[in-house]
């Protein structure tokens, strides 16, 4: 596919969203529509590379779209301020050509991960804390992100105001995130391969993940519909108040 | 015996379950997926789940940050 056709979504537009729109966009991807509900705050700007300080306040969507259209270049924007829902990820994500989740809670991580996968839409995931990080790309057929993760964790699992995130961290698997999309988006299959990096032992590395039987979304008949009650669990990222 | 965590050879003793290998080596902030000889061991499995000698074992810490 001629990338000026490609339609992509980022879902979250933090500390991984900003660097990979902004690769999309200045790889040529015709449309990169962008998913968010949050404003800017003080404590993203450290991370979040397409805001400034006189964003601080405006919805991140509208701040985001801003900037990536002042660079120039034939892209179009599309900001959707928002959250995925479990209602409407499906009709939503069956709009794009690929998806990069860099969701900042694990409900949105699964359901991007189930919603793409049952409107067979890659998806490539990516997450960050502190100095570690991980992206993965899943295929319609799998293996997805269920096979590594399998459901929302019960167990505390540090997300990134709880814990911190640096810069470098999430620009390095933003990026990795953008480069995995632009695979698929030119007809490569870069799917079940977990890359880890971690930035305090400055490795990287790549992981081959396997179809796991029984797989709640790859393995067996799917799941035809998302349910609400699926993905209420879990606390969302969000500067404390 | 020796096992092989994310690339590095590891002396530990014998038949230790996954999430034993995991105490012994301090990795234990927040929950993890576990490859064992390229295959998943799921969560539930991680407390009963013995390895042996010449295991190849990857450890991916789950976070949920973006």
């Amino acid at each position: 596919m001629p990338r000026k056709n490609a339609r992509a979504l980022v879902v979250g537009l933090g500390g991984l969203g900003c660097p990979a729109a902004i690769a999309l966009a200045r790889a040529g991807v015709g449309h990169v529509a962008l998913l968010d509900d949050d404003e800017v705050d003080p404590s993203n700007l450290h991370r979040q590379i397409l805001y400034r300080e006189g964003d601080v306040g405006a919805p991140k969507v509208l701040a985001a779209a801003r900037a990536l259209e002042a660079f120039g270049g034939s892209s179009r924007f599309e900001p959707i301020r928002a959250r995925l829902l479990p209602e409407t990820a499906l009709e939503l994500v069956r709009r794009f050509d690929v998806v990069i989740e860099g969701a900042d809670n694990f409900p949105t991580k699964f359901l991007a991960a189930d919603a793409c996968g049952l409107a067979g839409v890659p998806v490539v995931h990516g997450a960050a804390v502190r100095w570690y990080g991980t992206a993965l790309a899943a295929g319609p057929s799998g293996p997805c992100y269920r096979c590594l993760f399998e459901d929302i964790p019960e167990d505390e699992a540090p997300n990134c105001d709880e814990a911190g995130v640096m810069g470098p961290v999430v620009g390095v698997v933003g990026a990795l995130q953008a480069s995995l999309a632009l695979g698929v988006l030119d007809g490569q299959a870069p799917f079940g391969r977990l890359f880890t990096f971690d930035g305090k032992a400055d490795t990287l590395r790549a992981l081959a993940v396997p179809k796991r039987p029984g797989c709640a979304l790859c393995a067996g008949p799917r799941p035809r519909a998302l349910a609400r009650e699926d993905y209420l669990k879990g606390a969302a990222c969000r500067a404390p108040s | 015996m020796w096992v092989v965590v994310n690339g590095s050879k590891h002396e530990v003793p014998d038949a230790l379950t996954v999430r034993a290998v995991l105490d012994h080596l301090g990795l234990t902030q927040g929950p993890v997926a576990v490859e064992v000889n390229r295959e998943i061991v799921r969560r539930a499995e991680h407390a009963t789940h013995r390895l042996s000698d010449g295991d190849v074992i990857e450890v991916v810490q789950f976070v949920g940050g973006g």
